[in-house]
């Protein structure tokens, strides 16, 4: 452990700073030693996600229907991600606008490196399994 | 890895499939050329725009579509259709 992960660690045992506030300053000083080159790691300590998978498989009473096997390398959702920081402000405000009149509230512009590392930390845990017609699974590995 | 090659089949039921081969690899090499041949663009541009503050930003973005061309590695796409008797697959990877 280094030095200033050391500090912020001391400061929330001395309760001088929140466990929030010390988690947003360990991104912070994970991020200066370009420690986010590396596989993201959950709380266990385990290597975090590599890939999003989305599979697509149809029901067994439909076995023509359609088949989707996607493997997307969460590096390029994080590249894709960071590319959207260089969005011009004007632009940013004309695609929050049209996003919020199809429903999706999302402003871009509150989007930082440290929200990306915690979304893609957290995929760790995510699973959608959607039955119908066909079989929905969205999921980390 | 990022995907070197890009399948596109047809079939249709009784008759003879279409296999259509993309070698993305070539691909990429035209946008690496592409992207080399901008750079005395972009480098001009980003001098003429330095006062505004858009150099940097046309400097970042140039150097992030590489980020994103390195990015692609272990990308795999499969995705196989099924529609009036026609199946069209097609794989990336």
């Amino acid at each position: 452990m280094n030095e200033e992960k050391r500090k912020i660690l001391e400061m929330v045992a001395d309760k001088k700073i929140s466990v929030d506030e010390a988690e947003k300053l360990l991104a912070a000083v994970s991020d200066y030693a370009g420690e986010t080159t590396t596989p993201a790691r959950d709380g266990a300590g385990k290597p975090g996600p590599k890939y999003l998978r989305v599979l697509v498989e149809p029901s067994p009473d439909n076995p023509g229907g359609d088949r989707v096997n996607v493997r997307v390398p969460l590096n390029l959702v994080r590249a894709g991600l960071k590319f959207a920081s260089y969005i011009p402000d004007q632009a940013k405000d004309k695609i929050n606008k049209e996003m919020k009149e199809k429903g999706v509230p999302f402003d871009l512009s509150h989007f930082n490196p440290q929200d990306v590392e915690a979304l893609l930390v957290h995929l760790n845990d995510l699973t959608v399994e959607v039955e119908g017609k066909e079989k929905v699974r969205v999921f980390c590995e | 890895m990022i995907p070197l090659m890009l399948w596109i089949r047809v079939k249709e039921e009784g008759k003879r499939g279409l296999a259509l081969p993309i070698p993305l690899f070539l691909v990429w090499m035209l946008v690496g050329a592409l992207l080399l041949l901008l750079l005395p663009l972009v480098l001009l541009a980003a001098l003429l725009s330095w006062p505004w503050g858009w150099g940097l930003v046309l400097l970042k973005i140039y150097f992030h579509i590489f980020v994103m061309l390195g990015s692609m590695s272990g990308l795999k796409l499969d995705i196989s259709s099924r529609e009036n008797g026609k199946i069209t697959r097609i794989v990336m990877q």
